[in-house]
């Protein structure tokens, strides 16, 4: 069989992968605490321990706070609940010396959480309830919570993800979830926001509509729509869900010509390819390799070299690195 | 071990690659030290090692699975299902081949059983293609087809032959890795890819499509 003739792996998406990766840890979480009910009990115990403790001091920090007013419903936390702190503490206070912190509240349902918690997560995602709405925090993410159903609630995202299913809000109070200088409202209504180490910050809305505010200026997003701003940047901009897509099949539709074409009209292809892998996007990848492998069977090795090398350094990791490097090895003799 | 009689025409510049090739072998007692290290350290629980594993072998895992499957049907499950298995049996690793190649032979038993458990398909392979499946104007159409054509001929053939002519055609492994990874004989590999071309070449003499995609001027064997 010639290498020619083979089509390039189809790339699985970013989303895929993550899906991937999520459920083999998990379950690689689940194992490794079956198989070790020792260490399980021992998780269990410190975590109890800790949540105790945790309630202790609430309770000393409340006898000593005596008449003082309540916080205002976006005032700075400065206490954990004593409901929310066995789950805080369970994540972080068990962690052997020298090891990552296990997580074992993913292996909880939906824990609620109280005004003043603060929420990290390790290696896993934690489902939480809020008020009367489900948060999904990411792994490796830090969520700050103030307020109540009474008064709205405020999320704060420290770092990482969170994916929201707000009940109807209609009269109550609002539902704001902050991030850096970003504040997204939300109605009622199913959406994420992410926040990087980067301080760069990302709402998707799946259902219903929100309302983004970046330093004064605020943005509506509908289902599908999904807006991306950086702090430091004047203006945000908005990315509409179904224009990528539609770029992306776009791509795809280019790509499957190009290949048609390869036989009949290479330099054609070959335009056509350049134009793909010139632009962001799932198709990009197999464009690049395609034209250094095009190149090749035409007889250019050095383009064909050119154009493999800058797909090998572009995609160290991408689907046909191999095929790539057996093109660069075969390009050479 | 049989030699294999090849019609002329059948593969794309030239003759495909002989059962009889040899790679060049590692050293025998030599062992891949770090990649049992880093094993050690993900089957003793440590997630950093674990990670780190996953990033090494993902895209060989998916790699392998996409060129036995011929697509990217089911194939989260089984990613997920592949290194799952990996993690467990991640123990008994003991650096004896490269990380790599323990992978593949997880992922080929991934493969093997989920290509046991989907349903056969109706044989078609005896009836002459119609015409109008055939005609393309444009030859490349014509090779998708074609290949399209060859994983249903793959379909037809028992697991151990569709893997092992799947690893040593489609994914230009040698047949000693070939037997690595299935963990068959060298002599049952060699049987295997012969018994499976046999049935392509079988195949592609009552289909133009495929006897196309096979051969460079398109002529049936």
């Amino acid at each position: 069989m010639n290498q020619k003739d083979l089509p390039p792996i189809e790339p699985l998406s970013s989303e895929a992968w993550a899906r991937i990766e999520q459920g083999v840890f998990v379950q690689l979480e689940r194992d490794q605490l079956a198989t070790a009910p020792a260490r399980g009990a021992r998780v269990i115990l410190f975590a109890s321990l800790a949540g105790a403790f945790a309630a202790a001091a609430m309770l000393a920090l409340w006898l000593r706070s005596g008449a003082e007013t309540a916080a205002p419903t976006h005032a700075v936390a400065t206490a954990t609940s004593a409901e929310a702190a066995p789950l805080a503490s369970a994540v972080t206070a068990s962690a052997p010396v020298g090891e990552p912190a296990p997580s074992v509240a993913h292996l909880d349902d939906a824990r609620r959480v109280e005004d003043g918690a603060r929420v990290q997560t390790t290696d896993f995602a934690q489902q939480l309830r809020i008020g009367d709405s489900e948060v999904v925090l990411a792994a490796r993410s830090e969520l700050g919570v103030q307020g109540s159903d009474e008064r709205g609630w405020l999320l704060e995202l420290v770092r990482g993800r969170i994916d929201v299913h707000v009940a109807p809000r209609l009269t109550r109070p609002q539902f704001v979830t902050r991030a850096g200088q970003v504040e997204v409202r939300v109605v009622g209504t199913r959406f994420s926001v992410e926040y990087d180490d980067a301080r760069s910050s990302r709402v998707s809305v799946e259902e219903g509509k929100v309302q983004v505010s970046e330093r004064g200026r605020s943005v509506l997003l509908l289902a599908g729509d999904s807006w991306s701003g950086f702090e430091q940047r004047p203006a945000a901009r908005v990315e509409s869900a179904a224009a990528k897509r539609a770029e992306a099949e776009r791509a795809r539709v280019a790509f499957e010509r190009a290949t048609r074409l390869e036989s009949a009209e290479p330099a054609k292809a070959l335009r056509i390819y350049a134009a793909i892998s010139a632009r962001p996007g799932p198709w990009a990848a197999n464009a690049l390799y395609a034209a250094g492998r095009l190149e090749l069977e035409r007889g250019n090795a050095e383009r064909s070299r050119t154009l493999l090398r800058r797909y090998l350094k572009r995609y160290p990791k991408g689907a046909n690195v191999s095929d790539a490097q057996v093109l660069l090895a075969r390009g050479a003799r | 071990v049989p030699n294999v009689d090849r019609p002329p025409s059948v593969y794309q510049n030239g003759a495909p690659r002989a059962l009889h090739d040899k790679q060049p072998q590692r050293a025998p007692g030599t062992s891949y030290d770090a990649d049992a290290a880093l094993a050690a350290r993900a089957a003793a629980g440590e997630r950093a090692a674990q990670r780190e594993v996953f990033e090494k072998l993902r895209v060989g895992v998916h790699r392998t699975l996409f060129r036995l499957l011929g697509s990217n049907e089911h194939m989260e499950d089984l990613v997920q299902e592949a290194f799952i298995e990996l993690f467990r049996s991640l123990g008994n690793y003991r650096g004896e081949a490269l990380l790599t190649t323990w992978a593949d032979r997880v992922t080929a038993r991934v493969a093997y059983h989920h290509l046991r458990r989907l349903p056969r398909r109706i044989k078609t392979s005896n009836e002459p293609v119609p015409e109008g499946l055939v005609a393309s104007s444009e030859e490349a159409s014509q090779h998708r087809e074609g290949l399209q054509r060859l994983y249903q001929v793959l379909e037809r053939l028992g697991t151990d032959q569709r893997i092992a002519f799947a690893l040593f055609e489609l994914d230009g492994r040698s047949l000693e890795e070939v037997a690595a990874i299935t963990g068959a004989t060298l002599v049952a590999v060699k049987n295997r890819v012969a018994r499976a071309r046999r049935k392509v070449w079988e195949t592609a003499s009552r289909d133009s499509v495929l006897a196309g995609y096979l051969g460079e001027d398109g002529r049936t064997p």
